[in-house]
């Protein structure tokens, strides 16, 4: 769940667990409804409370920041002009990833020529190569691998190990079963690996 | 290999990776050494997706992001009310344009008995003759001020996925009870 510290039943992304924000919170269904009976200034409690998860989510999808920043406001923009049709039958932030998910799938599509994404599957080179990289730069190299990645995977990494989210969370987001997502995530994780070992390589 | 002769799924692994799953898996990874290969391939993949973090804007950005959404949407429409009861009005609609299309259709396609056979210039009186269209006319007709959308073909182009839905949930009972 966004903007909640991470269940000690995940250990994947424990790393990055950030804490829920202090002092009161009004719940999201109540800010929802009243955006939904036209209370607009509602809707910016939204925006506070989602920005920088809704941000980081479209950084590691695309790798900029300029990007980044289109995206996450577009996100918001079609997240306001559908409120009206959210149900509550998902948590809130469970629909804005979907959203988010969906507009950076449409962003990758119209602005990456084809054939950039990486296949499925790749073959192992160069392993042990690794070591040559500076600290800094290897950062830089994973989040381009990243988003690099065949897009259910990349969209499965992120969500579960940058945001912390269960299995069916992102199974709801992402549109596949519990079972699809751990594979696509193991596939996403060795993948990420066999890029970074021959991105070393070169 | 497990006590079956299969090695584990990218599932299982993932289960192991994740610390969801030890007894038989986790004692299968300690004897295969194809499945330990995997795992420990996944388990590093893991570690380099830890390490990069995404760098984090200044705070002026954040405190400035919301003003930056709110000033877009100002310029963009209001989103409309949940229009739940444009659903039976639809619903309504349909039945009614379906009916004044289908009953004559369906009056002429009738098999002709020999003894009820009609000559042709009296199969059916002209539709404008019918003394139910006007009924059928004055319903519809009293729907449409209410679409506030131009018309019903305008109002069906206009619906969302979920109207759309429950608009098909709706007249899905009358399309197989044959009514439609």
């Amino acid at each position: 769940m966004i903007g909640q510290a991470l269940s000690p039943s995940l250990p994947i992304g424990a790393a990055l667990v950030r804490p829920p924000a202090a002092g009161l919170r009004v719940d999201d269904r109540e800010a929802v409804l009243a955006c939904q009976s036209g209370e607009r200034e509602a809707f910016d409690l939204l925006v506070e409370r989602y920005q920088r998860d809704i941000y980081r989510l479209c950084y590691r999808y695309v790798n900029d920041p300029q990007d980044a920043n289109d995206m996450a406001q577009e996100v918001f923009l079609k997240a306001y002009r559908a409120i009206h049709r959210f149900r509550g039958d998902s948590s809130f932030s469970t629909w804005l990833y979907r959203i988010a998910v969906n507009t950076c799938l449409n962003f990758r599509s119209s602005r990456r020529p084809e054939g950039e994404e990486l296949p499925d599957s790749l073959p192992d080179k160069h392993a042990g190569a690794l070591d040559a990289m500076v600290e800094d730069e290897r950062a830089s190299r994973v989040r381009e691998a990243v988003s690099r990645l065949p897009e259910k995977q990349r969209a499965t990494l992120i969500l579960k190990i940058y945001h912390e989210l269960t299995h069916e969370e992102v199974a709801g987001i992402v549109g596949s079963s519990v079972g699809t997502v751990k594979a696509n995530l193991f596939h996403a994780l060795g993948n990420l690996r066999k890029m970074l070992h021959a991105e070393a390589g070169k | 290999m497990n006590s079956d002769g299969r090695h584990l799924t990218d599932e299982d692994l993932m289960d192991v990776l994740d610390g969801a799953r030890g007894g038989s898996a986790a004692r299968h990874v300690g004897l295969c050494a194809s499945c330990a290969g995997r795992l420990a391939e996944a388990r590093e993949g893991l570690a380099l997706a830890r390490a990069a973090d995404v760098p984090e804007p200044p705070e002026l950005y954040w405190q400035s992001f919301p003003r930056r959404v709110a000033a877009r949407l100002q310029a963009a429409p209001s989103p409309r009310p949940w229009r739940g009861w444009l659903v039976p009005a639809f619903a309504t609609a349909v039945a009614l344009a379906a009916a004044v299309a289908i009953i004559p259709r369906r009056a002429t396609e009738a098999p002709a008995s020999p003894a009820h056979t009609l000559a042709p210039w009296s199969a059916l009186p002209p539709a404008e003759a019918d003394p139910g269209l006007p009924v059928l006319q004055a319903a519809a007709s009293d729907l449409d001020p209410a679409l506030e959308c131009g018309g019903l073909a305008e109002c069906l182009a206009d619906l969302s996925e979920e109207e759309s839905q429950d608009l098909v949930q709706m007249l899905r009972p009358a399309v197989k009870d044959g009514s439609l």
